[in-house]
């Protein structure tokens, strides 16, 4: 898979680890259906509802929230690469992108 | 040191945890809107008054009948549940309660929070030590033949942590932000050259507060995980966690016990998985259906801090429904009276904890007799 190795978004690193895969935009729970195994979840933030799609997401990747957000929180115990409060994953990314999310590092490639 | 003093140093330690919590969960990042379903100060509002004068009249019923403070701590199990209730601290509606009572209250959560954390009421060195060192070798010893290797076992444990992520959810969709009613992580506890970390979720089986969970597979879920020395885990006043590598990463071994019954095979684990997937969807699907329903997320968010009081009301020979409706009819009247704040904007951390302080200092002084 090719992604590109240059910086497009930081963010608050929430759940390390280092996953690549495609951008599905989720604006909204009832969207989650679009979503499928292996893919990013990129959101403005999830809650509870958003379920069925982080149980399909390899990395998980917010406009907003913290370290103690649902996104943050689930993704931790998931083992699986989060960042939250970019700001603007949801605008600047775009549906079937291939990216690389590290959640260490806080930086989405 | 004279008592008042004491005191007044307990209650600065106690505030300046509290508001250093609310600092990272509502201000650092974010200004609360972000919360789901409600800006917590509109739920915090409507109930404080309600949650304190219960709490004061529990803990003066079971003193009169002579329980120890640590009978009490024992009944609530929880050092996270107790520490989730001081959330409450700046609630405005806290006024209609006397200080008098806010003063005993406060004194009775800094006792409870020192017996159910092993001295260490606020997480000092980012631990929750609900158990002593000698408790946590002992568990080990005990449940040893019911431990699971990872490397032995990858697949239950990959599963393992896909129903920790779901009970994350779960209790978030039980308990909206106040999760860690339910969430009870304690240790890191040193093992030999290893580290022992516990998951704890309680009140899963919440059917007395939502009839759809009636049915939830179980109602206590506890995993005792064995990590490597070099885990990074802390743990936080409230119960929440950073963890580096993460959990299912860095996972050794573990002992999963659902309702006090030790499951070691991926059979079984998948059975309990898939129910408790069953019944999450629902809810998930309900809740989903009802987000536009305003009165029943409303009432839901104003239950679910009480619920956790269960026992204590039970032990007190009381049923803990009772005060709903008085809460409801509160939360109807004063609703649009309670004013939601302005975003924090990039309000620094001192300046934001100093006035959370004063708005707790000024709650405790304040009420009416």
């Amino acid at each position: 898979m090719k992604v590109n190795q240059k910086i497009i978004l930081k963010g608050i690193p929430a759940s390390p680890g280092i996953a690549k895969g495609k951008v599905r935009i989720i604006l909204d729970p009832s969207q989650t259906s679009k979503m499928k195994n292996g893919d990013i979840l990129v959101t403005l933030m999830t809650n509870p509802l958003f379920v069925p799609a982080i149980q399909k997401a390899k990395a998980i990747v917010t406009d907003v929230g913290g370290l103690l957000s649902h996104a943050a929180i689930v993704s931790r115990e998931l083992g699986i690469p989060c960042v939250v409060g970019t700001k603007r994953a949801t605008k600047i990314l775009r549906d079937n992108q291939q990216i690389k999310v590290d959640g260490e590092k806080g930086t989405i490639y | 040191m004279a008592k008042k003093e004491q005191f007044t140093e307990e209650i600065n330690k106690l505030f300046y945890a509290t508001a250093e919590m609310i600092y990272e969960t509502d201000m650092q990042h974010g200004d609360g809107r972000n919360y789901w379903p409600f800006h917590p100060v509109l739920l915090d509002s409507l109930v404080a008054p309600f949650v304190f004068e219960e709490l004061y009249r529990l803990f003066k019923i079971l003193e009169k009948r002579k329980y120890s403070i640590k009978r009490i701590a024992k009944i609530i199990k929880s050092p996270p549940r107790i520490a989730n209730y001081q959330y409450l601290w700046p609630s405005k509606t806290l006024k209609n309660v006397s200080s008098k009572k806010k003063k005993y209250l406060a004194e009775i959560f800094v006792k409870l929070l020192k017996i159910l954390r092993n001295e260490q009421a606020y997480c000092e060195n980012f631990q929750n030590l609900v158990w002593s060192s000698q408790e946590a070798e002992k568990f080990i010893k005990e449940n040893k033949k019911d431990f699971v290797f990872r490397r032995k076992n990858p697949e239950i444990a990959k599963l393992l942590s896909k129903l920790e992520g779901l009970l994350m959810s779960y209790a978030e969709l039980l308990y909206y932000y106040m999760l860690d009613f339910s969430r009870m992580f304690h240790g890191p506890y040193q093992h030999k050259d290893k580290v022992i970390f516990t998951k704890e979720f309680l009140g899963l089986k919440a059917g007395e507060m939502w009839n759809l969970v009636k049915d939830f597979p179980f109602n206590h879920f506890q995993e005792v995980g064995i990590y490597p020395g070099n885990i990074k885990i802390q743990i936080f006043f409230m119960g929440h966690t950073h963890v580096k590598p993460s959990f299912p990463e860095a996972l050794e071994s573990f002992m999963l016990k659902l309702d006090g019954k030790p499951i070691t095979n991926f059979k079984e684990m998948q059975q309990y998985y898939q129910k408790t997937n069953k019944v999450v969807s629902q809810i998930v699907k309900f809740m989903a259906e009802n987000m536009n329903n305003e009165k029943f997320l409303l009432k839901r968010g104003l239950d679910l801090f009480f619920y956790p009081l269960r026992d204590l009301y039970k032990e007190a020979g009381e049923d803990w429904r009772v005060i709903l409706p008085k809460v409801h009819e509160f939360a109807k009247r004063e609703k649009s009276k309670i004013r939601i704040p302005n975003p924090w904007g990039d309000w620094p951390k001192e300046k934001s904890i100093n006035f959370l302080i004063k708005q707790m200092k000024k709650n405790l002084e304040y009420g009416k007799n």
